[in-house]
C-alpha cells in the first residue's frame, strides 16, 4: 500500500472515523511493522488526544471517586469469590472459601476506605506473623500450591493489610531499563503475580484467623489460671485464718 | 512524580498511585466524557469504568513509549463513544467483553510516539487552544462529528450531505494543519 495513502488513513483512524473495512486493512498493514509509518501514527495519535484541550474543565462529583472504590471492591470480591481458590497443578484442592471469614474482613476494609482510594491499607501488622517458625508454616503450607517459597515471598506487594509485610521491596525500585522491558511481558508476569498475591492473601487471612483464635484461647486459659490461683490463695488464707 | 512513574506504581497495585492519577486526570477526562455524553451522571459512571480499566488492564499500557496522556485520553474517548452507541442502539454493537474491550476500547499507541503528560499539555494549553480555535467552523464541526460523536466517514458524509471523499479531504486538511502547528509545540 502506498505510504501516503496509509498516512491519510491514519488521520481518519486517529479521529475514530475510519470505516470498518479501511480500519481492517490499516491494521493488517500494521502487521508489516517495518514499513508501517509508526512515527506518523504516533504523532497523529498525540494530535487527536489534544483535541479536548480547548474544552472548559468541569470537575466530577466526589461520589464518582467513591463509586470507583466500590467497583474495584466488587471486582476484588468477584476475583475472590470462586468456591475454591484453585485446584492447583497437583489436582489437590487446598483452600476453600469456607476456610475464611472474608465478609467480616471486607467490611472492616470498606470502613477504612470511605475517605479515599486506599483500597488496600498496606500498614504492616507486626503481630501477625512475626515468628519465623510461623512464617515457615505459612510457606510450607502455601508450598503445596506448587509455587515455591523462593518465587513467592520476596517480590510481592499485597492487596490487604493482612499479609506478611516483611521483605517487601517496592516495585519502584526496579531500574528504569528493567521497567521499560516490563511493558511487553507485563501481562504474563501480572497474571502469575495476581494469582500469587491472591493465594498469599488467602493464606495470610487464614493464619490471621488462626492467630486470633489462638489469642482468644490463650486469654481464656490465662483468666482461668488466674482465677484458680486466686481461689487457691483465698482458700489458703481462709484456712490460715480459721 | 511523573505520570509514567504513577502508572508503574499502579502496575504494582499501588492504590495510592491510582488515587493520585485520578486526582490529576479526572477533571480533564470527566470534561471529555461529559462533552461526548452530554450528561454528568453518565459521565461519572464512564469515568469510573475508565479507572477500573486502568486498574485492571494496566499491563496493556506500553511502558516503553510511556505516553500516559494520549493513552488515557484515547481510552476515555473510546469508552465514552462506545457507551453512547450502546445507549442509542444496544443491539448494534457486539457483546462487551474482555476481548472486545482489548480490541476496541483500549488504544494501541504507535511503537514510536513522543511521550506526553498532562502537566506538559497544561503548560502548552494556550498554544494548543489557539490552534484548535483557528479551525474553520466547518472543520470544527467535522471534528465534533468524528471525535466527539463517534461517526464514521460515511455517516459524516450522510449527515453533511456531502460525498465521502470530501469528508476524507476535510479530515486530511484539518489534521495536516494541526500537525504543522502543534507537533513542533509538543515534541
Amino acid at each position: 500500500m502506498d505510504r501516503n495513502k496509509v498516512i491519510d488513513m491514519i488521520k481518519s483512524y486517529v479521529l475514530g472515523c475510519l470505516g470498518a473495512e479501511s480500519e481492517a486493512s490499516l491494521k493488517s498493514f500494521m502487521e508489516d511493522a517495518e514499513k508501517f509509518p509508526w512515527k506518523e501514527l504516533g504523532q497523529y495519535q498525540n494530535l487527536a488526544a489534544l483535541i479536548p484541550v480547548n474544552l472548559i474543565i468541569e470537575t466530577p462529583d466526589s461520589a464518582v471517586k467513591e463509586k470507583i472504590i466500590k467497583m474495584l471492591y466488587e471486582l476484588k470480591e468477584a476475583a475472590e469469590a470462586p468456591q475454591k481458590i484453585s485446584e492447583f497443578s497437583s489436582g489437590e484442592t487446598l483452600i476453600t472459601e469456607d476456610d475464611f471469614q472474608l465478609e467480616e474482613l471486607k467490611t472492616e476494609e470498606n470502613l477504612s476506605l470511605t475517605s479515599g482510594l486506599n483500597l488496600y491499607n498496606e500498614e504492616p501488622l507486626p503481630d501477625l506473623i512475626e515468628d519465623t517458625a510461623q512464617l515457615k508454616d505459612v510457606y510450607d503450607y502455601s508450598g503445596k500450591t506448587g509455587i515455591t517459597t523462593d518465587e513467592r515471598v520476596p517480590d510481592e506487594e499485597t492487596h490487604t493489610n493482612r499479609t506478611v509485610t516483611k521483605e517487601k521491596p517496592e516495585r519502584k525500585s526496579t531500574p528504569p531499563a528493567e521497567e521499560h522491558k516490563r511493558g511487553s511481558k507485563m501481562k504474563d508476569i501480572m497474571d502469575r503475580e495476581d494469582f500469587e498475591k491472591r493465594t498469599k492473601e488467602y493464606i495470610n487471612t487464614y493464619y490471621q484467623k488462626k492467630f486470633e483464635d489462638l489469642q482468644e484461647e490463650t486469654k481464656k486459659a490465662l483468666y482461668i489460671a488466674i482465677a484458680g490461683v486466686a481461689l487457691a490463695t483465698l482458700a489458703a488464707l481462709l484456712a490460715i485464718v480459721l | 512524580m511523573t505520570d509514567g512513574e504513577l502508572m508503574l506504581k499502579v502496575a504494582g497495585y499501588d492504590s495510592n498511585a491510582l488515587e493520585e492519577l485520578y486526582g490529576r486526570y479526572s477533571p480533564f477526562l470527566f470534561t471529555l466524557i461529559n462533552k461526548i455524553t452530554g450528561d454528568r451522571e453518565s459521565a461519572g459512571q464512564i469515568l469510573s469504568d475508565v479507572f477500573v480499566i486502568v486498574w485492571q488492564k494496566i499491563e496493556r499500557f506500553d511502558f516503553k513509549s510511556n505516553n500516559v496522556y494520549t493513552w488515557l485520553v484515547l481510552l476515555t474517548r473510546n469508552k465514552a463513544i462506545d457507551a453512547i452507541k450502546r445507549r442509542e442502539n444496544p443491539a448494534g454493537l457486539p457483546d462487551y467483553n474482555d476481548e472486545y474491550e482489548n480490541a476496541h476500547i483500549i488504544p494501541k499507541l504507535a511503537e514510536y510516539i513522543a511521550p506526553l503528560e498532562l502537566e506538559k499539555i497544561d503548560s502548552k494549553k494556550d498554544g494548543i487552544t489557539d490552534a484548535l480555535n483557528k479551525l474553520t467552523d466547518a472543520q470544527k464541526y467535522v471534528v465534533e462529528l468524528a471525535f466527539y460523536n463517534g461517526l464514521k466517514e460515511d455517516e459524516i458524509a450522510k449527515k453533511l450531505n456531502i460525498p465521502v471523499p470530501t469528508v476524507k479531504s476535510k479530515i486530511q486538511v484539518i489534521l495536516t494543519n494541526l500537525h504543522k502547528k502543534l507537533i513542533p509545540e509538543i515534541e
